[in-house]
């Protein structure tokens, strides 16, 4: 039996090409949908101790700083939001008949309701 | 130009690479140029190729770095070049481009790729009839040519040896679907285990590379949902029971 | 083999990764955007936040979130490389979920 060279990995392979890169950002907006759901929790927590602690919050939510890390996060959730809704008909596949029901059938489901819901919290804050 | 990784069992302690030129033909594959290199240059180079027509599924290799068939990735595409030209990652290297297939191979048997009837029905009752839409259920998932490419695509087998990886799950999957098959609950042990489907992130490289287009991460995603569904009723009275 | 009990949280993470999807760039724009910039008062979230529904609402979408970012986090650790101590990062990684539902959970009903 002659000598093997043994199998490598890489420890960085997520940097190796765009695919991987794209799958560890993907990864990765959790984090930033995590972090954000805890930013939010504090502002209600504030809303509940009165329109004072509120005010204070809403100039913490002004600065520089907070607006660029909310606009990250967006970016990290529309990632998180677009990937989801493509993985959906990977994982279920419905057949009718002899036919599968079309993947982008079932993605373009998901986006309309992303859409109307989005509509939804939006307009139950600003009516 | 071309960047050919070679290693010598004997008297190398690492793979190294050597540069041939080799003449640019726009219908060439690397294929062309491994086989040019071969007979012009070094009859020693060894490398795995058959069909040369994407079915046999024995050439993949890395070049410049991506796992594909090497009978189907054109010369023209990796212009200007230099074409690097590695064996499939993810595997020990016997020799040059040639890697040991006996982990994959293990792994394909272990998820007793074949139909697994409780009882046979005598050849006399004819055949297991099939509808089109039972066979569209796996025909998908049957057009495996073994080539590896998504094991070397996958990551997490890259640092999980012990994953049963893309191609042996999405095998498992298409005679789980297979409607003539009762094997189901012989297989869900070893794919539905912390090695099998669970091991996998879904980065979804091994469904891009897959020259027949398998969707082995698909495959693996439905067969989540599936596990799931049995996990949660396993706790109810005339669920199945957990192993 | 060993029956594997990541189809417990998994369902936990498909939950909250589709919950996510379906709610949490709507809210950033809300919360990061709208509110900084004055188009929503104080009276109208309070009226949202302390309705029974509304509270109930921000406890869900909470326990999903930190159950789907747990999940996934746990195993981008070890696709990072970090593959030692997997049952210890687990515990910390989903205790620290917990931790911040039972936080949530405190701010929402006391």
């Amino acid at each position: 039996m002659s000598k093997q060279y043994p199998r490598q990995h890489s420890s960085t392979w997520y940097l190796a090409r765009w695919p991987y890169r794209l799958f560890m950002l993907r990864e990765l907006s959790a984090v930033f949908m995590a972090v954000y759901v805890v930013l939010m929790v504090i502002m209600v927590s504030r809303i509940y101790e009165g329109q004072d602690a509120y005010e204070d919050y809403r100039d913490f939510l002004k600065s520089p700083f907070v607006i660029v890390f909310h606009l990250i996060a967006l970016a990290f959730a529309l990632l998180h939001s677009i990937t989801w809704f493509q993985a959906v008909p990977r994982a279920i596949r419905i057949r009718r008949g002899e036919e599968f029901v079309p993947p982008q059938a079932l993605i373009g489901t998901h986006i309309l309701a992303w859409f109307g819901i989005s509509v939804v919290i939006i307009g139950i804050f600003l009516i | 130009m071309i960047d050919v990784a070679r290693y010598h069992p004997e008297h190398d302690e690492e793979p190294q690479y050597e540069r041939f030129e080799v003449p640019y033909r726009s219908d060439w594959v690397v294929l062309d140029a491994l086989n040019h290199i071969k007979d012009q240059d070094d009859g020693s180079l060894t490398y795995r190729w058959s069909c040369r027509m994407g079915v046999c599924g024995s050439c993949g290799m890395m070049v410049n770095g991506v796992p594909v068939l090497t009978c189907a990735a054109f010369l023209r595409d990796y212009l200007p070049g230099p074409v690097r030209v590695e064996p499939l990652a993810g595997f020990p290297v016997e020799r040059d481009l040639v890697v040991d297939l006996k982990d994959f191979i293990g792994k394909l048997s272990a998820v007793k790729p074949w139909i697994i009837r409780e009882e046979e029905t005598p050849l006399s009752e004819g055949e297991y009839k099939q509808s089109p839409g039972q066979l569209a259920d796996f025909k998908q998932f049957s057009m495996c040519i073994n080539c590896m490419l998504c094991y070397s695509a996958c990551p997490v087998y890259q640092h999980e040896e012990e994953f049963v990886g893309p191609a042996a799950l999405a095998l498992a999957q298409r005679y789980n679907a297979d409607s003539r098959d009762e094997g189901n609950a012989e297989r869900y042990p070893l794919i539905w285990s912390d090695d099998g489907i669970w091991d996998c992130t879904f980065v979804g490289e091994c469904s891009e590379v897959c020259p027949k287009h398998v969707d082995p991460a698909g495959a693996i995603q439905s067969a989540k949902l599936e596990s799931t569904v049995g996990w949660y009723t396993s706790f109810l009275p005339l669920g199945r029971k957990r192993d | 083999m060993r029956a594997s009990n990541e189809p417990f949280f998994w369902s936990m993470f498909s939950a909250g990764g589709m919950v996510a999807a379906m709610v949490i760039p709507a809210l950033i724009i809300v919360t990061g955007f709208l509110l900084p910039a004055g188009a929503i008062g104080f009276d109208r979230l309070n009226t949202v936040l302390t309705n029974p529904i509304g509270r109930f609402v921000v406890l869900g979408i909470t326990f999903l979130v930190f159950a789907h970012a747990a999940h996934r986090l746990r195993h981008t650790m070890i696709d990072l490389g970090v593959t030692q101590f997997r049952l210890q990062i687990a515990v910390a990684i989903y205790g620290l979920a917990l931790g911040g539902v039972i936080w949530t959970a405190i701010v929402v009903f006391a």
